[in-house]
């Protein structure tokens, strides 16, 4: 592909993702509430965008189309875990929306400062989301820069498709924050789904001449299209495993739930529940037929994470694959721009709000202070991610982003017992988070070689978790019961409200 | 009664799709274009996404806690935002 049209597709394209910006901005006032949150206004056809958008990134999709290549069909165990979220969203995610809403909260670990009466709960996951979702968001530019790399063959170098992301994603996020990454999101969104079915379809038909052809060919390897997959991969402890944590780490993400937070009604938050596996399964839908594609025409592909961009490169026309390229770099740029943002409040409402109160700073002058340092923190974060995509060896990114959604599911155990168990303590919270995430790394990392038949390390880390969050929590004083009323008493009848007041 | 209804069929769903039907074989295949496990956890998912519409739409157990929080939050506010 010529470097001059991809460099015109990227500089329209990002023109386009910065006047939404700019629009996002005129509408964006300087509070913390509506920048990182768009005033809790979220209405139902954006919310599913944004929501699925920032679910899946480019390697989301190569890699869902690898593993169809590889293992089969048993891959569609993850949209199971996006229907399975459905019921956490429904019923914790109400809790949390409401509550959210009562104290102005917009983050999950100001909602666990706040939940425990200890700023350590939110400092501790903090820092866990901080390192998981950074090097995550490295990879997002990293995943920008290789693709515009390969597809030009080299006219535009690794660090100039990385940093193009970077800078475009933190000029519409500074713009307009909330707003504008929701704006970009349905834009981005929309060009996912409609390139990756057009995609698909155009390599059934001119591969393999249709739909029926295709399942005739591959149907000779009848390992990849039986359940529950081939390779042995999706035994019952695995797919045991992938439901359980994934359902609820798709809950915990803290990008994900400050969407449900800016949910704008019940209305909206019920319709995100039931729209969230319907996109996943689009999604899946089109990679495994496309996989397919790739099993029928290119058998033993050396590397089937690729298998994706490399039949897009042969077969589709230059214009469509420009198109195609854009929605690749859209995809990196939904997951990377929530992260952001979401960092940039975590940082803003656990680090620097002690300090400025601390200097006696308060209502509406900290609220502004506060909204400014989010937008300070944005470059700040981003040039951390580029910094990972830069000098982070592949090998250390590979791992952190291998375990970011079970480090992030680590952290449920002290959310859901926040919602729903007066008695959970901030020491239990604590304790739970810490040991069960060193727990999880050293047997995910074999330095504690234990035996686990076939389950994920984190399932372990969870039951430890769990019981170390009951043992110390019953071990230890609760905050006082005016606090924990203050987020309980919303759940409970008027009368025994009353009756507690 | 319903809380106990949603408990059983969360298991059993849940169940269904760890243990997924039928096993072992990609036929027969639906209409020439699905093969029938995937045609199965296609349904399996259209099955729990009725379900999670039951629990929100017919259901609904915080119906009642959602409407007293929107309307002291109307109130507050004088009457305006807050939607259901």
């Amino acid at each position: 592909m010529s470097n001059a049209a991809m460099w015109i597709a990227l500089i329209v394209f990002s023109l386009l993702l910065v006047y939404l910006g700019y629009l996002g901005n005129r509408s964006t006032s300087n509070t913390m509430e509506d920048f990182v949150l768009g005033s809790r206004k979220l209405n139902k056809l954006p919310a599913f965008f944004t929501v699925t958008a920032t679910l899946f990134s480019a390697f989301s999709y190569f890699g869902i189309t690898g593993q169809f290549y590889t293992n089969g069909i048993g891959a569609w165990i993850q949209v199971a875990t996006t229907a399975a979220v459905g019921p956490i969203i429904y019923f914790a995610g109400t809790r949390i929306w409401l509550v959210a809403r009562r104290y102005g909260l917009v983050n999950i670990t100001e909602y666990l400062s706040d939940r425990y009466a200890s700023r350590a709960v939110g400092l501790v996951a903090g820092l866990i989301v901080i390192v998981a979702l950074v090097p995550y968001m490295g990879a997002q530019f990293r995943g920008s820069g290789l693709t515009l790399e390969a597809v030009t063959e080299g006219g535009i170098p690794y660090w100039a498709g990385a940093v193009f992301l970077a800078v475009v994603v933190t000029l519409y996020v500074m713009s307009g924050g909330f707003r504008s990454v929701v704006w970009t999101d349905v834009v981005q969104g929309a060009m996912m789904y409609v390139l990756l079915a057009v995609a698909m379809l155009i390599l059934v038909f001119t591969q393999t001449g249709g739909f029926t052809e295709l399942m005739d060919t591959v149907g000779e390897q009848s390992e990849l299209l039986s359940n529950p997959g081939g390779d042995g991969l999706f035994s019952l402890q695995y797919l045991v495993s992938v439901l359980v944590i994934f359902a609820a780490a798709h809950f915990t993400m803290p990008q994900l739930q400050q969407r449900w937070m800016a949910a704008r009604s019940h209305s909206t938050l019920k319709f995100i529940a039931i729209s969230l596996p319907v996109g996943t399964a689009l999604v899946y839908i089109c990679c495994f037929y496309i996989a397919m594609v790739g099993v029928a025409t290119r058998p033993g592909f050396p590397n089937p994470e690729s298998i994706y961009p490399a039949m897009i490169m042969e077969v589709l026309p230059q214009w469509l694959l420009l198109l195609a390229i854009l929605a690749i770099i859209a995809a990196t740029g939904s997951t990377a721009n929530s992260i952001v943002l979401t960092l940039s409040s975590i940082v803003a409402k656990e680090h620097v709000r002690p300090v400025m109160e601390r200097r006696g700073s308060t209502g509406a002058a900290l609220d502004r202070s506060l909204t400014l340092t989010t937008r300070v923190m944005l470059p700040l974060l981003v040039g951390g991610g580029l910094l990972v995509a830069f000098f982070g060896p592949q090998s250390i990114i590979g791992i952190i982003v291998a375990i970011t959604w079970p480090a992030v599911f680590l952290i449920f155990p002290t959310l859901l017992a926040g919602l729903y168990w007066r008695r959970a303590t901030a020491a239990g919270a604590v304790v739970s988070m810490v040991v069960s995430e060193v727990l999880f790394i050293s047997l995910d990392q074999g330095w504690l070689p234990v035996p686990l038949g076939g389950w994920h390390p984190a399932m372990l880390a969870a039951v430890v978790g769990v019981l170390l969050l009951v043992v110390v929590s019953l071990a230890t004083r609760p905050p006082a019961r005016e606090h924990v009323d203050r987020h309980f008493a919303l759940f409970e009848e008027p009368a025994t409200t009353g009756a507690r007041s | 009664m319903h809380r106990t209804i949603a408990l059983i069929l969360g298991v059993l769903l849940a169940a269904l799709m760890v243990y997924p039907w039928p096993e072992h074989t990609p036929e027969p295949i639906i209409l020439g274009v699905i093969p029938a496990p995937l045609f199965a956890w296609i349904v399996w998912v259209a099955a729990f996404i009725a379900y999670v519409a039951w629990i929100c739409y017919r259901w609904d157990p915080y119906a009642a806690i959602v409407q007293r929080f929107v309307d002291e939050q109307a109130g507050r506010s004088g009457g305006q935002e807050v939607q259901r």
